[in-house]
């Protein structure tokens, strides 16, 4: 494996079957019509929202399903919805985790670093309360300029992709 | 030339340069939708650049207390070094606001990387004194690359007017073109430094999340609302300027010669579109198609480039010589 | 040769009492002397012993009033050992013997210890803050017993952190230090890396996690019963649900003696599997999309979010959660098989035609061979583990061979034989029953970013395998349907209180493992969890920093990292933060 080399016919193919399903428009595109699925109101897009992530202790399960949201069978760039490298662009926080002791000033920081108007969407049960990890010590009661930031939650543990999708959407509309 | 014609040179050189600058976002727009495209995605459309940036102007600019006038100056000095640029190039018709010539191109490029990388190194951040590290390091690559393909263009045509040596290219027609060796060798070399300059696959990552992986984002990571809409759109701009410059160059297709006449202007609209458009489908499909190249390896295109253009110019010389 | 009783017999000098266990592949032996510990430990590590954690006890309140350790070893004869050693010195009753120099892997379970429990070894530095950082008051110890999370939680309110400026990093002349984190810029954890740089190339490298400290260990012994606990065990770390809460179960059932019905151990090993396969996906995607092939990257996602979705038409859940039961597998319908069965042949087909394309590319390659080498040698000592430490060479190096438990000890379905050939070891050993569409050569497993992409695909494909042979014998069993789960908890009352028990799976990551010790009413006295993660941080650090080339003769090739190859490296161990940090 590590010296034979073979061509690289398989991308070859790949990318021009790609081309010639763009230029001709024979081609099926891995998600579902956004419409037809997501409700036209929510499908017309026409928004633009940056998003940044901010892990407060979670299980990475949130992660898991937070980074499925850009695969092609959601691609949540249609929505105009991106995922931001730096708090600085972003217009809203996807909070994930029970806000543990040990982040707390890391997560200060975080939300102090972006401009307004800013917003956050806690994402996952134990965002919203602590959830299971509810009776432990290490976790930390999240200051009020924080709770009053939150706009929306997405329950479950973790949320489907769609769930946190059609909450990314609709609500920061209100702030942004 | 009298005073209307020169009058009407300039006014139609500011037009399709401001033109232009309204139209980056756009370019941007469809290299992504079509590279969503070709991954079987949707995409945000063309036209969600301009949404972005929209919502970025609205938003006020956040800046670090240990940032000083440098920070919060550079996104204009990006933004008005990178339109001066476009106002230098021949777009649909030959007029243009400013002419100069390409070494001031190459510095006016070179203001804004030093500008760019001072603000990097101003924000005290870590990643902005990586960033503006290895910007640094592109740019003396760069820097010495385009150099030689102006002095390619300059030995091959006498002159290193940007106006004079597209005329000459127009005049040469894009099929003669194809019987030169050492403009089709400049054209590989301008088209890896285009590369290089927009800091795009496999140089480095446009998209990127990754913040140790980052040349050019690094700095941009403090950037906020205002300024980094003025920021953003000012590498569109770029973009477009590397494009159109690639575009007008080296596929002189239709001939701007006849000055003004309206039917050449209309023939030369659609064409320049589908010369864009094919850039940019160029541009998404070589991004595709390959992975980043390590850091340090950025240099075999550096230097292949610097190569193209002296094999150019050794040939140039040794054709008109001999 | 490797049994432990020849190991004693040799080299201990004090009393050593053997105390029997039920299940017959553990032996549980009592050291009194530190001396005969260390001496021991020594003669371990000689006779290619692997340890896997050390587990610390506050028994004060029990009969023996002290803290005692649980050192636990794998053999190479198969069998799991379990050195108890009660810390006895009433002058010293924190202090322990350090066995380090034999086992370096223990360092961050030494460091751990005595945050928790503050207790520390005679020879050899600890500190606190890996778990508990500056928020936390000192001598919190937090999993000592009598701190109840009232009182734990009324002390960490009242504490004001010291408010500390920001001091500079002593550096050597010419080196930069380059700290990143907690929070980075991609949808990932938290932890900080602090980077030494010379350039671009990384001298060293200092891991600091601990962020995500949820105080897991002490939630079980608070809050959760041995029939409950599984639902936290789910949620320790999320990529590895399936396998924790498996990992768990399995100490409830060997701590009640019982074995789960065959159907319930198909059922375990499928989803198993079918976890595996999901990540490995999920992490040859995120590899290349970390290279910046976006073509390829965006398939490869596709890919990963079909298993996903098959997870969720099998059991209901994404990540394979509510399935494992203390006693068996609770599915709320019998999910068909054939579906299985077919999607993950489709799958596999894609992946492994994506897989290979990205090995064999030149490119690619070019960022991957020789970026962050772990050496054999390196893996061996350092205690790296699962995928890691197969990829550095040590292929045999997975639970599942060691000691298979569960699906894997039925010899009927011979699922070794398939695990046994996921690295081929040469083409004429291969038997004809089993066909590699992507061979992997042992010679390919040279513990660089390369090797551990080439392993994942190579696993990926056997774990399809092992699907499709689990998928045959379930549908032999038929329709009869029996039932899936065997009720625990009077067997569990009958059970002896503080006793404890042994779980373990191996993950994708490598082998989790739970150790309980049962309290009174079915309660949960003691709850240690080791996540293969926590060796494979230390094995990370061994990767990225400068070393000299152990291939090289004349020593003055040096092996080195340039930061912007930080985060491949990073990907391609793909660890969890969350189970480090717990």
């Amino acid at each position: 494996m590590r010296e034979g080399t073979e061509p690289i016919s398989h991308m070859a193919r790949l990318l021009l079957g790609r081309v010639f399903g763009l230029l001709t428009g024979r081609r099926t595109l891995y998600a579902e019509d956004a419409a037809a699925r997501y409700g036209p109101e929510l499908a017309r897009g026409r928004r633009s929202v940056f998003v940044r992530h901010l892990d407060c202790g979670s299980c990475n399960g949130c992660e898991i399903e937070l980074s499925a949201l850009v695969n092609p069978l959601y691609d949540i760039e249609r929505f105009g919805i991106r995922f931001e490298a730096s708090p600085r662009h972003a217009d809203v926080l996807a909070l994930t985790g029970p806000f543990t002791r040990n982040l707390e000033t890391a997560a200060y920081l975080t939300y102090a670093a972006m401009a307004e108007p800013r917003c956050i969407v806690t994402i996952g049960d134990c965002a919203h309360d602590g959830g299971i990890f509810k009776d432990t010590y290490a976790l930390a009661d999240r200051p009020a300029f924080l709770e009053q930031a939150v706009v929306a939650h997405v329950p479950g543990c973790p949320p489907t992709p769609e769930a946190i999708l059609r909450a990314l959407a609709q609500q920061p509309r209100g702030t942004g | 030339m009298n005073l209307t014609a020169i009058l009407l040179s300039g006014v139609i050189g500011l037009a399709q340069g401001t033109l232009l600058i309204l139209a980056a976002p756009g370019v941007v727009g469809l290299l992504r939708t079509i590279k969503a495209q070709l991954q079987l995605r949707q995409g945000a459309g063309v036209l969600q650049p301009y949404r972005d940036l929209f919502k970025l102007l609205r938003k006020p600019a956040v800046r670090s207390n240990a940032t000083s006038w440098i920070f919060a100056s550079t996104p204009s000095v990006l933004f008005v070094a990178y339109s001066l640029l476009v106002f230098m190039v021949p777009v649909v018709h030959p007029a243009t606001l400013i002419s100069g010539d390409f070494v001031l191109a190459i510095y006016v490029l070179g203001l804004a990387r030093f500008s760019l990388s001072l603000a990097g190194l101003d924000t005290g951040t870590p990643f902005g004194g990586l960033g503006s590290s290895r910007e640094m390091f592109f740019h003396f690559l760069t820097e010495i690359g385009l150099v030689l393909v102006v002095v390619g263009l300059m030995i091959h045509w006498n002159t290193i007017d940007v106006q004079q040596v597209f005329e000459a290219h127009w005049r040469l027609g894009l099929g003669a073109f194809f019987t030169r060796p050492e403009l089709l060798l400049l054209t590989l070399s301008l088209a890896l430094l285009v590369l290089f300059e927009s800091e795009r696959i496999p140089i480095d990552n446009p998209s990127t999340h990754l913040e140790l992986t980052m040349a050019h984002k690094a700095i941009l990571l403090e950037y906020a609302g205002r300024d980094l809409a003025l920021v953003e759109w000012a590498e569109m701009i770029k973009l477009t300027f590397l494009l159109t410059l690639l575009g007008n160059l080296f596929l002189p297709f239709p001939s701007l010669l006849a000055t003004g006449a309206i039917p050449v202007v209309l023939w030369s609209v659609p064409a320049y579109g589908g010369k864009m458009v094919l850039l940019v489908l160029l541009l998404a499909l070589w991004e595709l198609g390959q992975p980043k190249l390590r850091l340090r390896e950025v240099v075999a295109p550096g230097f292949t480039a610097m190569l193209l253009s002296l094999v150019a110019i050794i040939y140039t010389i040794y054709t008109t010589e001999g | 040769m490797a049994d432990i009783h020849a190991g004693i017999r040799d080299v201990c000098q004090g009393e050593v009492i053997e105390l029997p266990r039920r299940d017959g592949r553990e032996r549980h032996f009592v050291i009194e002397n530190g001396e005969d510990l260390l001496r021991l430990s020594q003669w371990a590590s000689q006779h290619d012993y692997y340890f896997c954690t050390m587990v610390a006890n506050d028994e004060r309140l029990l009969e023996d009033h002290i803290f005692k350790l649980y050192y636990l070893f794998s053999a190479p004869d198969g069998f799991l050992v379990t050195l108890e050693y009660p810390l006895n010195d009433p002058l010293h009753p924190t202090k322990y013997p350090s066995i380090r120099p034999s086992f370096p892997s223990v360092e961050p379970l030494e460091h751990r210890l005595y945050d928790t429990f503050g207790l520390s070894p005679h020879t050899g530095e600890v500190h606190s803050g890996t778990l508990l950082h500056t928020p936390y008051p000192p001598e919190y110890y937090p999993l000592r017993q009598g701190r109840t999370r009232d009182k734990l939680e009324e002390r960490a309110r009242a504490y004001s952190p010291p408010t500390h400026s920001a001091s500079a990093i002593e550096m050597p002349e010419g080196m930069l230090a380059m700290p990143v984190g907690p929070i980075h810029a991609g949808v990932i954890e938290a932890g900080c890396f602090q980077f030494h740089l010379a350039g671009e190339v990384i001298e060293e490298v200092r891991i600091r996690l601990g962020y995500k400290h949820r105080g897991i260990e002490k939630l079980f012994q608070t809050s959760y019963t041995l029939e409950r606990g599984h639902e936290l065990a789910e949620r320790v770390s999320g990529d590895a649900s399936f396998a924790h809460s498996m990992a768990f179960c399995h100490a409830v059932e060997s701590l009640a003696g019982v074995e789960v019905p065959l159907a319930a151990r198909y059922w375990r090993g499928l989803l198993l599997e079918l976890e595996r396969f999901s990540n490995h996906a999920g992490d040859i995607a995120a590899l290349v999309h970390d290279m910046a092939f976006e073509l390829l990257a965006s398939e490869l996602a596709v890919v990963r979010e079909q298993t996903l979705r098959l997870n969720q038409r099998v059991c209901g859940h994404r990540l394979l959660r509510g399935v494992n039961v203390p006693g068996g597998v609770h599915l709320l319908h019998r999910p068909h098989l054939n579906d299985v069965q077919r999607t993950i042949e489709t799958l596999a087909a894609r992946l492994l035609n994506l897989g290979k394309s990205v090995l064999e590319m030149p490119a690619c390659r070019e960022r991957m061979v020789n970026t962050g080498v772990l050496t054999c040698n390196e893996a061996r000592t350092g205690g790296a583990t699962g995928l890691v430490a197969r990829a550095s060479g040590l292929w045999k190096h997975d639970f599942r061979l060691r000691h298979p438990c569960g699906v894997y000890a039925i010899p009927a379905l011979a699922l070794a034989d398939e695990l046994r050939h996921t690295v081929v070891l040469s083409d004429d050993d291969l038997p004809s029953s089993i066909h590699r569409r992507v061979p992997i050569y042992l010679s390919d497993l040279q513990g660089d970013v390369f090797a551990r992409l080439a392993l994942r695909v190579a696993e990926a494909e056997t774990s399809v395998h092992l699907v499709a042979r689990l998928v045959a014998a379930l549908r032999q069993k038929g329709g009869r349907s029996e039932p899936l789960v065997v009720p625990l908890e009077k067997l569990l009352r009958a059970v002896p209180n503080f006793e404890y028990g042994i779980g373990y799976a191996e993950s994708w990551r490598g082998e989790i493992i739970y150790w309980l010790m049962k309290g009174p009413r079915n309660t949960i006295f003691r709850c240690d969890l080791r996540d293969p993660s926590l060796f494979n941080w230390t094995a990370m650090r061994q990767a990225i920093i400068r070393k000299p080339d152990p291939r090289d003769p004349t020593g003055r090739r040096y092996l080195e990292n340039i930061l912007a190859d930080f985060p491949l490296i990073n990907k391609s161990f793909n660890l969890s933060y969350a189970g480090h940090d717990l």
